[in-house]
C-alpha cells in the first residue's frame, strides 16, 4: 500500500460524473424522502378509511372503463400476468414500480389528491380486513366480471390489439415468460387457472376471514425478522437471474409472508391476474414497507441497499416496458434502477411491523475501527472521467469525528495496476457540488492528493495499489457547512490528474473506494 | 429428514433451509415442521410460469431446534382436494432441500 504524498494543488473537476451510468449511481440513498408529499398509513389506522373510499370510486371507474383503456381494471391486472418477476432480484423493485404508478392512477381518477394505498400490516392482522369485503373492495361484487366466458368476450379483442402494438423489446420480454403470442397468455390464463368466477374470487370470506396457522406462522413478527435479517440485497430480496422472468432462489420475504398470504387469500389472489383482486395493492403495499425497513436498517448499519460492484449495473439496467401512468399511457422511466428508491413516488410510511430491526444510532465509542465499502458508481479514471462511490456511512460517525478524541476518518481508495503512472496525481473529493467542474483548494468538499512514488519492484507491478487519504478534515468541514444530511452517504470522487507531457493515455481504474475509521 | 449445517455457524449468521421444488400440484403447498411438529413455515409457489418448476424457496430454522449443527425437519404436503390429509412429498415435488447459513445483523433467532 502506498502512502499518500498529499499536496495541494488547483484542479479541475472534470464533467465526466457523466461517465457514470445516469440512474444507478443513487447505490444507497435513502429509502424515504426527508418530508413525502404522500403518506401510506396502515390500514387499521382510522385515518385511512377515507383513502379506501377513494380507491373504491377509482375502482368502480376502472372497471366501467372499455378494456381497450390501458386503465381499464382488468387491463392493469394484465400487466401483471405479462411482466412481474417472481424468485428473482427484481421482484420487490418491479413490484413498487408497478404499486406506484396504479397509485398514481387511483390519484388521479378518483380526484383525492393525497391518496396513498394503505398498507396490510399482516403481522398485526393477520386476516382479511374486514374492509376488503364492502363494495367493490371485494372480487366477488357484481361490478366484477362473473365468468370467464365473458371476461375473455371482453378482452380479447383488446389484448391481441395490445400484443399486436408490443415492440420488439416488449415481445423479448414476453418470450422471455414463454409467451410466443397472445394466445399462450390466454391458455395460461384458462389452464392455471388464473380467471375465478363470482362467488370463488377468493377463498376466505368475511364469515371465515383469518389465516390458518400455517399462514399466521409465515406473517407472524418472528418470520418477519428473518425476513428483515440478511445483510445483502440478494438474500433479502430473492436470486438473481439473467431475467426478470427467470427463477432463483426465493428469499424469506417473498418465499413466506407474500407467497403464502397470496394463496391462503385464494381465487385471483393465488395466481398471475391477483391484482384483480383490490387487496392486491395493500398486500404489495406492507411488502414494500417491509422492503424500505430493511433498506433504513441497512443505512443506519452501513451497509449496502442495493447490489453492489459488478452486480448493480445488470440490475438496475434490466428493462421493465409495461407500466402505464394515469394518462393510460406507457410510462418513460422503464429500468429497474428508477425504482431503486420511493423517490418521485415521493410517499412514506406510517410505522408498522418490523421497524424495531432498525438499531437506534450508536454512540461516538462505538465509531472506531470500522469500514464501509462503497457503491462504485463509476469506476474508471481518465482525463475525462472520475470514479466515484457513494459510501452509507452512519450519522454518528461525522458527529464523533467533531470532538477531539474522536475517531479518525479515511477512505481507502484501491487502483488496478496500471501502465504508466509516472506524474499521475490523484485528488480526493467528498460531497463535491453536484455538476461542479471545478473545486477551489480551500473548499471543503477537497480531501487531499495522492501519487505514487518511485519505480514498483520485485514483481509488484501488476499488483492493485491502495491509498489511504485522511478525511477526518473535509467531513469536520463539510459538517460545520451543513453539508452533510443525515441518512444521506458520503460522495467520494477520485480525479486523476497528469503532470508534465506524456503522451501515454491516462486509463486507470478504480477497484474499491472505502471509508473506515481509527 | 436430517439436515446438517455445511460448516459450523457464526455469531452472526442464522439458519435456513433452503428446498427446491419441481412439480406441486396447483394450490398445494409443503409445510416444514421441526421434529416436534412446530411449523417453521411453508412453501406456497406462487407466479410458477407454465412448463417451469416451482423453483428454491428459503425456510428460517429457528435456532433452538438445532442441535449439534443439525436438525430434523418433516415436510408435508397439503393440497385443497385432500384437507386434513397431509403427506410426504414425492421426489417430483421436492428435489433438495439444504441448511443454509446467511450472515445477518441483528441477534439470530
Amino acid at each position: 500500500m502506498s502512502l499518500p504524498n498529499t499536496s495541494r494543488r488547483h484542479f479541475l473537476v472534470t464533467a465526466g460524473a457523466a461517465a457514470a451510468t445516469a440512474g444507478w449511481s443513487f447505490g444507497q440513498e435513502p429509502a424515504q424522502a426527508a418530508a413525502a408529499r404522500y403518506h401510506r398509513l396502515n390500514l387499521q389506522n382510522p385515518a385511512a378509511a377515507p383513502f379506501l373510499e377513494s380507491y373504491k370510486k377509482a375502482i368502480t371507474i376502472m372497471l366501467q372503463l372499455p378494456p381497450s383503456d390501458a386503465r381499464n381494471w382488468y387491463r392493469n391486472a394484465f400487466i401483471h400476468t405479462l411482466d412481474c418477476p417472481h424468485g428473482n432480484w427484481w421482484f420487490v423493485v418491479w413490484h413498487r414500480g408497478f404499486t406506484g404508478w396504479f397509485e398514481r392512477t387511483v390519484r388521479e381518477l378518483s380526484g383525492d389528491a393525497n391518496f396513498a394505498f394503505p398498507y396490510w400490516d399482516w403481522t398485526a392482522l393477520p386476516q382479511l380486513p374486514d374492509s376488503f369485503f364492502n363494495g367493490v373492495l371485494d372480487p366477488n361484487n357484481p361490478a366484477f366480471i362473473a365468468s370467464y366466458n365473458e371476461f375473455f368476450a371482453q378482452l380479447s379483442n383488446p389484448m391481441s390489439a395490445l400484443w399486436n402494438s408490443f415492440s420488439p423489446a416488449q415481445l423479448q420480454q414476453m418470450r422471455n415468460r414463454g409467451f410466443r403470442s397472445i394466445n399462450d397468455v390466454w391458455q395460461a390464463v384458462r389452464d392455471s387457472p388464473m380467471f375465478f368466477p363470482r362467488g370463488r374470487a377468493r377463498t376466505l370470506t368475511r364469515q371465515n376471514p383469518g389465516f390458518d396457522a400455517t399462514t399466521r406462522r409465515a406473517v407472524s413478527i418472528g418470520t418477519i425478522r428473518n425476513a428483515l435479517a440478511p445483510t445483502d440485497f440478494i438474500s433479502f430480496g430473492s436470486g438473481k437471474t439473467a431475467n426478470h422472468s427467470g427463477s432463483a432462489t426465493q428469499g424469506i420475504l417473498e418465499s413466506q409472508p407474500h407467497n403464502n398470504v397470496h394463496n391462503n387469500i385464494g381465487g385471483f389472489m393465488q395466481d398471475l391476474l391477483s391484482p384483480t383482486d383490490p387487496v392486491f395493492f395493500a398486500h404489495h403495499s406492507n411488502i414494500d414497507r417491509l422492503w424500505d425497513v430493511w433498506t433504513r436498517k441497512q443505512q443506519r448499519l452501513g451497509l449496502p441497499t442495493l447490489p453492489t460492484g459488478a452486480d448493480l449495473p445488470p440490475w438496475a439496467n434490466e428493462p421493465f416496458l409495461f407500466f402505464m401512468g394515469p394518462d393510460g399511457k406507457p410510462v418513460a422511466k422503464n429500468k429497474a434502477g428508477d425504482y431503486a428508491t420511493i423517490g418521485d413516488f415521493n410517499y412514506d410510511y406510517e410505522p408498522g411491523s418490523g421497524e424495531t430491526v432498525i438499531p437506534a444510532a450508536t454512540r461516538p465509542g462505538d465509531m472506531n475501527n470500522k469500514v464501509w465499502l462503497g457503491t462504485l458508481g463509476a469506476s474508471a479514471l481518465n482525463l475525462g472521467a472520475s470514479a466515484r462511490a457513494e459510501v452509507m456511512v452512519p450519522q454518528a460517525v461525522p458527529e464523533a469525528a467533531m470532538k477531539e478524541d474522536g475517531p479518525a476518518v479515511f477512505a481507502k481508495i484501491t487502483i488496478e495496476p496500471m501502465a504508466d503512472t509516472k506524474g499521475v496525481e490523484f485528488h480526493v473529493l467528498v460531497n463535491a457540488p453536484e455538476g461542479a467542474k471545478q473545486v477551489d483548494l480551500d473548499s471543503p468538499s477537497f480531501a487531499g492528493t495522492f501519487s505514487t512514488f518511485g519505480a514498483r519492484l520485485g514483481g509488484h507491478e501488476n499488483q492493485p495499489l491502495s491509498f489511504l487519504m485522511p478525511l477526518t478534515e473535509a467531513v469536520q468541514k463539510l459538517r460545520e457547512a451543513n453539508e452533510l444530511k443525515p441518512d444521506q452517504p458520503l460522495r467520494v470522487q477520485v480525479v486523476a490528474e497528469r503532470k508534465g507531457v506524456n503522451l501515454t493515455p491516462l486509463e486507470a481504474k478504480v477497484s474499491e473506494i472505502s471509508v473506515g475509521t481509527f | 429428514m436430517l439436515l446438517a449445517l455445511p460448516r459450523d455457524r457464526a455469531a452472526d449468521e442464522q439458519v435456513a433451509v433452503r428446498i427446491t421444488v419441481g412439480t406441486l400440484a396447483k394450490g398445494a403447498r409443503i409445510v416444514v415442521k421441526t421434529a416436534e411438529g412446530e411449523v417453521v413455515g411453508a412453501v406456497a409457489p406462487f407466479g410458477v410460469l407454465p412448463g417451469r418448476k416451482a423453483g428454491s424457496f428459503m425456510v428460517p430454522v429457528p435456532l433452538a431446534a438445532m442441535k449439534d449443527g443439525k436438525v430434523t425437519l418433516q415436510l408435508e404436503v397439503e393440497e385443497p382436494a385432500q384437507v386434513g390429509k397431509p403427506r410426504a412429498p414425492t421426489k417430483t415435488e421436492v428435489e433438495a432441500a439444504n441448511l443454509e447459513l446467511m450472515p445477518v445483523s441483528g441477534t439470530p433467532e
